[in-house]
């Protein structure tokens, strides 16, 4: 597993991660992911077509969030309905999106609840399209801006961002935690 | 054959399990859906079904509140209910045992699975 210069914290976050997702993939997609890396990213920008994202509550807060480009989150989307899906527009790649997210949310709260103590999920957003920026401070928050979809890291915290490889590109699990009352 | 009902919110997710259950083999003579808690209730009012496959985090009536309902009333008090959840702590099988809950699979989940968790209530064909 490719975790270099990460904390005690976050090589347990990642290997969370890392199950939860590859478990997912296979599971329920029927689709090899390989693990290509986890790093600490701050303030970053991320160019993405498909974005959903999650919070969690609890002793620690956070976000978890997956970012697809359109090839991936088609072929995720194929792969789970068992059918040809050729738009992100269509609502059910998006709802297969937020329920990929979902999934690999519940496994890794599993996980994080042994460390972190009893945590609680929100449901799943989905934003999609080319003209798209979304900025999370912590929680998650939306809005239009830009001529590309991209996402803003707008806040003092590192992100841990795991990036997994399949057939057709590459797509990034990103996960924010910080204690309440730090 | 049995009826299925599966109560989740999400449209894809219950195309995805009535798909897993195909894909394990498992005799189901109809499926029928609901969104959520609320209208599993009316769902099974219009007609009870053999097994309820019932996930936990819902709007409007969550997935265990379902259950207490259902189970409160004393016609539909015998209908099996499974859990399908990404929730997979201790404590919350705990409380869905407590509630009633027959069974409890948490998501992602592959057909094998499926069959382990759903072979008491139905058949493989």
């Amino acid at each position: 597993m490719d975790t270099p210069s990460l904390t005690e914290d976050d090589k347990l976050l990642s290997e969370a991660v890392v199950k939860a997702t590859t478990s997912v993939f296979e599971s329920m997609i029927g689709i090899d992911v390989e693990f290509l890396c986890s790093e600490e990213s701050k303030a970053a920008t991320m160019n993405s077509e498909v974005v959903s994202l999650i919070s969690f509550t609890g002793k620690y807060i956070g976000t978890l969030s997956t970012f697809f480009n359109a090839e991936t989150a088609l072929q995720s989307a194929s792969g789970m309905l068992g059918m040809e899906c050729t738009s992100v527009a269509d609502e059910d790649v998006q709802d297969v999106i937020g329920e990929i997210t979902n999934m690999v949310a519940g496994n890794i709260k599993t996980s994080m609840e042994k460390v972190y103590g009893e945590l609680h999920l929100s449901i799943p957003i989905v934003i999609c399209g080319k003209s798209l920026s979304v900025s999370s401070t912590g929680g998650a928050s939306t809005q239009e801006q830009g001529a590309t979809s991209s996402v803003s890291f707008a806040n003092k915290e590192s992100w841990l961002l795991s990036r997994f490889k399949m057939d057709v590109g590459t797509f990034t699990i990103g996960m924010l935690v910080k204690k309440v009352g730090n | 054959m049995p009826t299925v009902l599966i109560v989740d919110d999400s449209n894809v997710m219950r195309k995805i399990i009535q798909k897993q259950i195909k894909a394990a083999n498992l005799v189901v003579d109809e499926f029928m859906e609901a969104g959520d808690g609320k209208e599993g209730l009316e769902k099974v009012k219009e007609k009870v079904p053999d097994l309820i496959l019932c996930d936990w985090n819902m709007p409007n009536m969550t997935g265990i509140e379902f259950i207490k309902t259902l189970h409160s009333t004393g016609d539909f008090s015998n209908v099996p209910i499974v859990m399908i959840t990404t929730e997979g702590s201790d404590s919350m099988r705990a409380e869905a045992a407590a509630a009633g809950a027959k069974g409890y699979i948490t998501k992602p989940f592959t057909p094998e699975q499926l069959v382990s968790e759903l072979g008491n209530f139905l058949m493989v064909s």
